[in-house]
């Protein structure tokens, strides 16, 4: 399993990166990538973390090697640059701490109906209709995607927080 | 980046602030003093000595007095923050582990003051912190009890008090997250001087809650 980093600044990942990588490692063998070394997974699964509030550097950098995936779990930046992958537009939605989260589609991340989840973003794709992508949980956003006919998923919140069944299952291959 | 560490004087925050020299320019620490033990988000016991630790840090102190209530204890850290941002402070460094009400309020407040949050210990595994302090060479005294039994009060934190909490964590969060135990650090690599407490006594308030007052204590020379 590949686990990318997006953050700016190292100290950021004790926050972001470790505690994805020791729910991930309790199951297989982890490889940390940063983002601005040269990416290429095809074929491979790979999660990528978020980041600080205030970092957004990772919205610069090329993310057309995520289509190129086995499957791909995105937490806040990395749902977000699935996103961009997507041509999904973000808007400015901020949010800040833990709300409830509603499944509005039986998924394979989470069998919960509702949840509790700790979010910390300022992006974040509106609730409509696309036509690329599933829409599996809202929270006033599109808290979790799917991309159709891929094993991509972007999860708007921190499931690592309150919710590592999600990262669990997106490993146990329930999806 | 120039940082400043929000500084109880107690483990969680000196490794927090290990952390952060190891790759910020620490320009400050911040202290709120609570006025009771009720404080419903800052550390309480002894947070007058955090001056004398901030003399064996030799980092500059912004000691900060708030009420107990979220909202005054809030605009007393925004008002320090405020502070230390014309000090040249872009970044702050918290010793927060895994509460999502301290996590939020504090990223809130960074948020509004353009500020870059750091949490180094997020969601650490509680036993994993104790080890590291123990690694590191951390003298750490427990200051204040509540729910955990008064004979820890005082107690340094060496292997064999690690191993009775490690046995009592199905009634205890071995770091005391749950407010079982706030502790005091005394020594740490990252000090230039000791601190040495002359005198020092208990005060219980209830069955369950006691805390050691450090009425005297001095700098040691290393």
């Amino acid at each position: 399993m590949i686990v990318v980093s997006v953050c700016k600044y190292k100290l950021h990942e004790e926050e972001f990166v470790r505690p994805v990588v020791e729910i991930v490692s309790r199951v297989e063998d982890v490889e940390v990538v940063r983002i601005d070394e040269e990416l290429d997974f095809k074929g491979e699964k790979v999660i990528v973390c978020g980041t600080a509030l205030k970092d957004f550097e990772y919205l610069k950098k090329d993310v057309s090697w995520i289509k190129k995936c086995k499957s791909y779990l995105g937490i806040c930046s990395g749902y977000q640059m699935l996103a961009k992958a997507y041509s999904l537009r973000l808007e400015r939605i901020e949010k800040i701490g833990v709300y409830e989260v509603k499944n509005v589609r039986q998924n394979g991340l989470t069998s919960k109906k509702k949840f509790k989840a700790y979010f910390l973003h300022e992006l974040a794709i509106p609730e409509k209709k696309y036509e690329e992508i599933e829409i599996l949980s809202i929270c006033s956003e599109v808290a979790a995607f799917k991309v159709k006919e891929k094993n991509f998923y972007g999860v708007s919140f921190h499931p690592e927080v309150l919710n590592p069944e999600v990262i669990e299952n997106f490993l146990a291959k329930k999806i | 980046m120039k940082v400043c560490v929000l500084y109880s004087g107690g483990k969680d925050s000196n490794l927090a602030l290990v952390k952060a020299m190891e790759c910020f320019e620490v320009k400050c620490l911040v202290s709120l003093k609570p006025k009771s033990e009720e404080s419903e988000i800052f550390h309480y016991p002894n947070v007058e000595l955090v001056k004398l630790q901030a003399k064996a840090l030799d980092i500059p102190l912004i000691l900060v007095n708030c009420l107990d209530d979220e909202k005054e204890s809030l605009n007393a850290l925004k008002l320090g923050l405020k502070r230390v941002k014309k000090m040249g402070v872009e970044g702050v460094v918290t010793g927060a582990i895994r509460s999502t009400y301290q996590a939020t309020r504090f990223q809130k407040v960074c948020k509004e003051l353009n500020l870059w949050c750091f949490n180094p210990l997020w969601l650490r595994e509680e036993t994993s912190i104790l080890e590291e302090i123990l690694k590191l060479g951390f003298e750490t005294i427990i200051v204040r009890v509540a729910g955990l039994s008064e004979r820890f009060l005082g107690a340094k934190i060496n292997r064999k008090v690690l191993s009775e909490l490690k046995k009592m964590r199905k009634f205890v969060n071995v770091a005391g997250e749950g407010g079982e135990y706030e502790t005091f650090v005394l020594y740490a690599p990252h000090f230039r001087k000791r601190i040495k407490i002359i005198e020092s006594e208990v005060t219980k308030k209830n069955e369950y809650e006691a805390t050691l007052i450090i009425k005297r204590a001095e700098l040691i020379r290393l």
